[in-house]
């Protein structure tokens, strides 16, 4: 308590003039705004929520986009394709941000290839109801209804830039056989190919917005470039924040959910950190769900070196036992569901049990990076990893057994994932070498972040239907899709579908160049 | 014999070197510097055998032939590198003034040439100096350019970088082949998935792991720490 207050009071010395200038000038143009903003100029040094718009700027485009994950190329194409010259900044030195690391399933249904695949799909209906089950309800019925609905359209963009779609069920698309990076190569050279013009290693530090109006209105963003220069960049038509989640900075993670305090995450360090979505909170935007972040079930974290291990490992056959070398979950259960189940096990971590038959080809990838313990029988993989070797062999037999039987008495394995129909058995843990990888959960997933509306703009917190002007947001950093818990393949389909709206809505935006003219929000 | 003999020979060079640093020093100014034939009494000997005789005591002397290229290409510069890499050797350091004109803040340019490369004050002047000595010399990248005939200018343009200065990747990929062609050259036949140019750092800024004038590092390792991955200039 006494803590913050001496924080805003030190900033309004130290604050940056041309915001102290601002707060004279105009009176107290918005002492929330003030408070929070130079709060947090105070503790990350020049990185401020929000700033006064400029006289003289630095660089322009009608529309400036955050981020180049999914969300951000699929918003930066769209806008791009409807006419809008395009700016988008990157703070880090590669393209994609953790859509590169995504196994980048994508759940897509009705689509066009499912048709010509001859592939039976869920319906439209299915896919909303499974959504909204998913996340217990707490997601936002007409966001999950356009997110559902535009799953068709969301194919044929990616078929449009040239995406092989080389496997697919009735949900799941596997878009590329790169997982994420095929992805993010597919979008980045559609953005390329429209001469969008990406600015890497370049971090915004402030929004520039006015909170004079009513609504409130973004101008621009301050950036730092890769030389270390801020530059004003002017937005006339819109800034879109793609910005992903904040599960990589355990310091707003511990805000929002204090019990995750301490956990490993599956994000690239550096990455999603959040900063942004603080930055449109401090102007004043409301934000959903911001305590229902997802914790993956599966990460390798131990020895100072920590990776996820993808769901599919479970789905293509794997067991998961304890340090006492028993079964204790459905292991296609849902994630967060299994996530509990592994913490309520001694030493909160377990081993996920494969055998050659049921191997994931990313277990290759796991090997390279020291996660994986291999032996050619049960019972020197039990001695490798400190199990009872008995216990071991024991349990895989009981497993195996049910398999035969495809009957699980114990965990009813995979009857969630299938609806209640049946249960699910890819394989036995039969063939030699067996493999077990270490795994606890870790930080995965923001499924809340920033309200946004159906045209994708951020809304403002104060009562009623009131947007900030100009903000735009998409994928990660919003909040509504999700709910509680986000349903595996679900995030990409929320990043490009939630991208393309904001992209086409931001470029139907009234252009500003010339004056200062106050854009009428669209549509 | 032979010991003795090589000891009278460094005597003698060091002699030489030290009759020079007094006023020769880098960064000093003097005027009526700039005669090659100062040191090169016969500047023959300092020429490739077949090189045509050369009238003039000067740097504008080369350059009539040694055109310096206003278009700031990437392409190797044998000319520039050879003469920059001799005079900028550790105990062969020459007064860039020599061969250059300077007026600190304002303007950087050749003796007797038209057109600045940049305006350098006192400290970017030093940076320089620094940065030449490494280029020379070190085992860094900087250094691997220099033999392969790459000057400052290769990577960084016409103009004198200043010291916040980096290369953005379609200058590396003019010379080096896109990406596409560098995966093709680090493909790992035994690990499929560790190639340093097709991961999913897509578009990854070639500077982040590839350092000029520091060393470089494979980004790679941050988090893979299993990986076993080299790269030039990393030692």
């Amino acid at each position: 308590m006494s803590k913050t207050g001496n924080e805003g009071s030190e900033a309004f010395r130290i604050g940056d003039e041309s915001i102290r200038r601002g707060i004279t000038r105009r009176g107290l143009i918005s002492a929330a705004l003030g408070a929070g903003v130079i709060g947090f100029t105070a503790l990350r040094s020049r990185e401020a929520g929000a700033i006064l718009p400029l006289k003289k700027w630095d660089k322009e485009a009608a529309v400036v986009i955050v981020g180049t994950g999914a969300a951000g190329l699929s918003a930066a194409i769209e806008a791009k394709r409807a006419g809008a010259d395009v700016l988008v900044v990157e703070k880090m030195p590669f393209i994609g941000g953790n859509t590169g690391i995504s196994t980048a399933g994508m759940n897509a249904v009705m689509s066009s290839l499912q048709k010509e695949r001859g592939i039976k799909s869920w319906s439209i209906n299915e896919f909303y109801e499974w959504t909204r089950m998913g996340g217990d309800y707490k997601n936002r019925p007409d966001q999950v209804r356009i997110f559902a609905e535009e799953s068709p359209a969301t194919v044929e963009f990616l078929r449009g830039l040239g995406a092989p779609f080389t496997r697919m069920t009735h949900r799941s698309q596997e878009i590329t056989n790169r997982w994420g990076a095929g992805l993010v190569e597919l979008l980045y050279k559609g953005a390329r190919d429209l001469n969008v013009p990406i600015l890497q290693e370049t971090k915004v530090i402030s929004l520039i917005a006015d909170p004079t109006t009513m609504p409130k209105r973004v101008h621009g963003v301050q950036v730092q470039d890769r030389k270390g220069k801020i530059l004003n960049i002017q937005a006339h038509k819109g800034v879109i924040l793609a910005t992903g989640g904040f599960g990589a900075n355990p310091e707003l993670v511990e805000r929002y959910d204090p019990s995750l305090k301490g956990f490993a995450t599956t994000n690239i360090p550096g990455v999603s950190t959040g900063e942004c979505m603080c930055m449109a909170m401090s102007l004043g935007a409301d934000t959903d769900g911001l305590n229902y972040i997802q914790i993956h079930p599966t990460v390798y974290a131990f020895e100072g070196r920590h990776g996820l291990i993808t769901e599919e490992v479970r789905t293509y056959g794997a067991i998961l036992v304890n340090v006492d070398g028993e079964r204790f979950v459905d292991e296609e259960h849902r994630r967060d569901v299994v996530a509990q189940a592994i913490l309520k096990q001694k030493n909160r971590y377990a081993y996920l049990l494969v055998s050659r038959n049921v191997y994931h080809p990313k277990i290759d990838d796991y090997m390279q990076d020291g996660f994986v313990v291999q032996a050619t029988t049960l019972e020197d993989l039990a001695q490798k990893i400190g199990i009872d070797p008995a216990t071991l062999k024991r349990t895989v037999e009981t497993y195996n057994g049910y398999v035969e039987a495809k009957n699980d008495p114990d965990f009813q394995r995979g009857l969630y994932r299938e609806m209640g129909k049946r249960q699910m058995f890819p394989g036995k843990i039969e063939h030699p070498p067996f493999y077990s990888i270490k795994v606890t959960p870790g930080i995965h997933h923001c499924c809340g972040g920033l309200r946004i509306n159906r045209y994708g703009q951020v809304m403002d917190a104060i009562l009623g239907d009131v947007i900030i002007q100009k903000l735009y947001a998409a994928g990660e950093v919003t909040g509504g899709t999700h709910g509680t818990n986000r349903m595996g393949g679900n995030a990409i389909p929320n990043c490009i579908i939630f991208g393309r709206i904001a992209g086409m809505n931001a470029a139907k935006e009234k252009d500003d160049r010339g004056g200062l003219s106050r854009g009428r929000p669209p549509l | 014999m032979k010991r003795i003999g090589m000891v009278m020979w460094v005597a003698l060079i060091f002699s030489f070197f030290c009759g020079l640093s007094g006023k020769q020093a880098w960064g000093i100014r003097e005027s009526n510097l700039s005669s090659c034939s100062r040191c090169h009494v016969d500047l023959k000997s300092v020429l490739p055998p077949r090189h045509d005789p050369v009238t003039g005591k000067d740097i504008a002397a080369c350059l009539s032939c040694h055109h310096p290229s206003g278009a700031g290409g990437a392409e190797p510069n044998p000319f520039s590198t050879r003469i920059h890499r001799a005079h900028s050797k550790p105990r062969a350091e020459v007064n860039c003034l020599v061969c250059h004109t300077w007026v600190p803040g304002k303007s950087f340019g050749l003796v007797k040439q038209k057109g600045s490369l940049g305006s350098p004050d006192r400290n970017n002047m030093e940076q320089i100096k620094k940065i030449f000595q490494s280029w020379s010399t070190s085992s860094r990248l900087d250094g691997l350019h220099a033999k392969g005939n790459v000057s400052c200018r290769g990577c960084h343009g016409q103009k004198l970088p200043t010291i916040d200065d980096t290369v953005e990747n379609d200058r590396c990929i003019s010379c080096h082949g896109s990406y596409e062609k560098l995966a093709e050259k680090t493909a790992s036949p035994q690990f499929p998935n560790q190639n340093p140019h097709k991961s999913h750092l897509v578009g990854l800024a070639c500077t982040k792991c590839h350092a000029g004038h520091s060393r470089s590092q494979v980004y790679c390792l941050e988090c893979h720490k299993n990986f076993n991955m080299k790269i030039p200039g990393g030692s």
